[in-house]
Formats: C-alpha cells, sequence, structure tokens
C-alpha cells in the first residue's frame, strides 16, 4: 500500500516537473529469492534511459523485465556478474509518452541488489534531471 | 623538405584517418626511434606491435618522430602498458585500463580511444611520460586527448601538463591545465598566448603546430566536451635556432588532481587531426554498427574498440547512442557532426 501511496505521489510531483523518477520497490518472495520491481514515470521527453543496478555475485533472473514497454521502445538487459544495466531505448529517438511506465521486475536470489544510477536523456542526447526513489 | 632529400611513401596504421585500414601517405624521411632500440635509426615508417603479456600494442612511430600512444584491446589481464614510450618518470604514471575492474564498468575518463590510456595522479615530485623521437625537429605538428579530471583546480607555477623541450632542456612549448583554462607558453612568442577554456571531467583534443624561424607560426586548437567547434589560439614566434627534441605528457612536480591522456600522435608536416567522433567501431564511418558497439559497452559486454563518446564527458552512456542515432538520422544537431 505504501509503495502504491509512493507512485501515486510521485506521478502527482512529476505531473507538474520536467524530470523522469525511477521507483525502485523491493519485495521478499519464496525460496530466499528477492523481486524488485521497476517503474519510470516519464516526463514526456525521455528518448533514452539507462539503469546500473550494482549486484555482486547472485543469481540473477531479468525475465520478467520489459513488459509494458511503449511499443516504439525495446529494453536490452545484461547481467555479468557485477552489475545490471538495463538500456531502454528506440531507433529514432521519439520521446516516451508521459506517465507511469512499468519496466517489470528482476529477480535476484544470493545477494541483494545496490543502488540503482539512473541516467535519461532527451533526443538531443542531454541529460533530463532524474531521481530514483527506494533505492 | 630541402633540396636532395628523398620523398618516400609510407605506410601507415592510423586510426585518426583510415580506420584498421592501411593508408599511403607520403613524407619526407627523417629519423625515427625504435620502440625497443633507444637509438637506432630507421629509413623507413614502422609500425611497431609489442606483445605485452599477450596484448599486443601498437606503437607506430613515422619518420617524422610520430607516436602514438593506444592499445588494442584483446582478452586478458594488464593489456595495458607505457612500456612504448621513451622514457617514463616517477611513480604515478601509469597505463589506465578501461578493460579491468574497477576501472569498468563505470570508468570516468581512462581513454578516448579503443582500450587504453594513460593515467596520471599529481601530487610530490613530476610525474610524465617522454618521447624522444622529434629528436631535433624543426617542425613540429601533434596532437593529443587529456580528460581534464580534476585537475583544474591546479596552480603550481610554471605547472604543465604538456611540455616540448629543445637539446638543453629548455622548455620550447608549455601547456597548463589550471583556473579552467588550458594555458600556452611558447617561448621567443610575439605576444602572450589568449587562455583557452576548458571544464572538469571532459575530454579535449588538443592539437599544436610549431616550427623553427625568425618569424613562424605557432597555434594551439583545442576541442572537446561534446562542443562541436575549436578554439584555436596564433602566434608568431622567433627562434631560428630552435630545435625541438623532446616531448613530456603528465603533471609537474606539486600538481594536485588526476588527469588521463590518450592518443597523442605527432609527425613533422602533416598534422594528425582528431579522431573521428562517434565512430565507436573504428571504420571511419558513424553508422549502425556503432550503436551496436556502443550498445554492447553500455551493457558491458564489450569495450568499443574506436570513439564511443560522443559528449566527450569519459563515460559511455545511453547519452552517446543518442547523438549516434541523430547522426545516423542526419539530424544536424548530433554532437557526432
Amino acid at each position: 500500500m505504501k509503495n502504491v501511496i509512493l507512485t501515486a505521489a510521485l506521478l502527482a510531483t512529476t505531473s507538474i516537473s520536467f524530470a523522469d523518477d525511477l521507483v525502485v520497490t523491493a519485495s521478499n518472495s519464496a525460496k530466499g529469492a528477492n523481486t524488485t520491481s521497476l517503474d519510470l514515470i516519464s516526463s514526456g521527453s525521455a528518448a533514452g534511459v539507462q539503469i546500473n543496478i550494482a549486484v555482486v555475485g547472485a543469481k540473477v533472473d531479468l525475465s520478467g523485465l520489459s513488459k509494458s514497454l511503449p511499443s516504439n521502445f525495446s529494453l536490452q538487459s545484461n547481467y555479468d556478474g557485477k552489475e545490471i544495466v538495463l538500456l531502454i531505448a528506440n531507433d529514432d529517438n521519439s520521446p516516451m509518452k508521459k506517465g507511469q511506465i512499468s519496466l517489470g521486475t528482476i529477480r535476484v536470489s544470493g545477494a541483494t541488489l545496490g543502488a540503482a544510477k539512473l541516467i535519461v536523456v532527451d533526443a538531443k542526447g542531454e541529460p533530463i534531471s532524474s531521481v530514483v526513489h527506494g533505492n | 623538405m630541402g633540396l636532395g632529400v628523398a620523398v618516400y611513401t609510407v605506410l601507415l596504421f592510423r586510426k585518426s584517418f583510415c580506420g584498421r585500414l592501411l593508408c599511403t601517405l607520403i613524407e619526407p624521411k627523417t629519423n625515427a626511434k625504435s620502440a625497443n632500440q633507444s637509438d637506432s635509426r630507421t629509413v623507413s615508417d614502422q609500425t611497431f606491435h609489442i606483445p605485452i603479456r599477450g596484448i599486443t600494442m601498437i606503437r607506430l612511430k613515422t619518420l617524422l618522430g610520430a607516436a602514438i600512444f593506444s592499445a588494442v584491446a584483446f582478452t586478458g589481464a594488464n593489456a595495458c602498458s607505457i612500456s612504448a614510450w621513451s622514457a617514463v618518470d616517477s611513480l604515478g604514471v601509469v597505463a589506465a585500463d578501461s578493460g579491468e575492474a574497477p576501472a569498468f564498468p563505470r570508468y570516468s575518463g581512462q581513454r578516448y580511444s579503443a582500450r587504453c590510456g594513460l593515467r596520471v595522479v599529481g601530487g610530490g615530485t613530476a610525474k610524465y611520460v617522454q618521447d624522444n623521437t622529434p629528436t631535433n625537429a624543426t617542425s613540429y605538428k601533434a596532437r593529443f586527448y587529456v580528460f581534464t579530471g580534476t585537475t583544474l583546480a591546479d596552480t603550481t607555477t610554471n605547472g604543465f601538463v604538456y611540455l616540448a623541450r629543445d637539446g638543453a632542456g629548455a622548455n620550447l612549448i608549455r601547456i597548463a591545465l589550471t583556473g579552467g583554462n588550458l594555458i600556452t607558453t611558447v617561448t621567443g612568442s610575439a605576444g602572450a598566448i589568449a587562455p583557452i577554456p576548458v571544464v572538469a571531467d571532459k575530454f579535449y583534443s588538443v592539437e599544436i603546430e610549431w616550427a623553427q624561424g625568425a618569424a613562424s607560426p605557432f597555434s594551439i586548437k583545442v576541442q572537446g566536451a561534446g562542443a562541436p567547434t575549436a578554439v584555436t589560439q596564433t602566434t608568431t614566434t622567433n627562434n631560428a635556432a630552435g630545435v625541438l627534441k623532446d616531448v613530456r605528457l603528465g603533471l609537474s612536480a606539486g600538481s594536485t588532481g588526476t588527469v588521463f591522456f590518450d592518443e597523442y600522435d605527432s609527425r613533422r608536416t602533416t598534422a594528425p587531426g582528431r579522431l573521428l567522433k562517434c565512430d565507436a567501431n573504428n571504420d571511419g564511418l558513424v553508422a549502425i554498427g556503432d550503436r551496436v558497439v556502443i550498445n554492447n559497452e553500455i551493457l558491458n559486454l564489450s569495450l568499443a574498440t574506436g570513439q564511443p563518446d560522443a559528449n566527450e564527458d569519459g563515460i559511455v552512456s545511453v547519452a552517446d547512442r543518442v547523438q549516434v542515432n541523430n547522426k545516423i538520422l542526419n539530424n544536424p544537431a548530433s554532437l557526432c557532426n
């Protein structure tokens, strides 16, 4: 419930700003694994998003990502044993729609996720002010 | 080029113009020093391949005293080395390897092109690498890249990031990074050279042209931080007897901060020019292949073998990918232009 309130509050906040926010919501699940959901609050100008999350030596399942991305965006992901990297972009740099966009979930066992780092850029490649909530 | 001096066709492995292709250039013959034979003379241009711990480092020295600090990425530890320089003075000068933890992922600075760069950490004695191949040159054209890092607050008297010296060890050209500017001092200059503003934690190319003469032109051209154009300062110098013997890149004694260098190239006649920005795969073009390579670097899959850092902030990120997209789409605002 708290997460819903947080997300709603962020939506209200970002509706009057030009920032893009990432909401990281962790929850425990069965068998010792943790599932973390990632939601992007888009200001309507992001053409590219990059998320880096440090996590060392974990078993990481990225199959729950990119469930509801805008159709013209693709999400690429990789875990190299040290860091999860998510890259969300498209072919023509058209901006992402405004509003909350679910990026999906990451399932981790054997370690905990570090703080997420967020880079959001507009169609010119210029950085957009961005904040991570829930680190 | 004097009367009777032969003109040779030389083959250069020169990334700045030809990607990984061999190009044919015509330049006058002069002396060059082998990377592993300190005073040998050669009769043709050379590309030196020096196996270092299972890795090949390319050392390019033209007949004109060209030197380049670069390395090719291969798998394995300790891929980068500074051993091909003529001399290295003091600890604190190391090969910065973007391919090794903790530098990769999430490096800052480290390199402009390919895998390796040169990291110099200030403090204490002077720390630098030295290239002796100019060897009494009377004409000198050079280019290097510098990542400003945190050195801009340095106020060391007579500090330097670059020195060109004569046979007596006196400075002919001194470039300092201080007070938010690149400050250039040239012996025999007709007037003070205006400071060139730079900002912290950005890559800049520095191009220098110097020659011996009673009223010889000198120029320094600086471009970086994603800027679409260069800032050039010129003067004339009265140095009819001046000969350029060696060059140093590094930090002077007492300097503070950390600075990175990459892609040093010097010649006697042709200016090296800037490397092609956004040519991440080093094929001489900016195209979809570069976006793929940048993607792979962002995802920690592999390092780009060319120049992926479109905004020249020392980090390859989604911002650079967007710039390459814009270039492919012929958007004139792309930083890749």
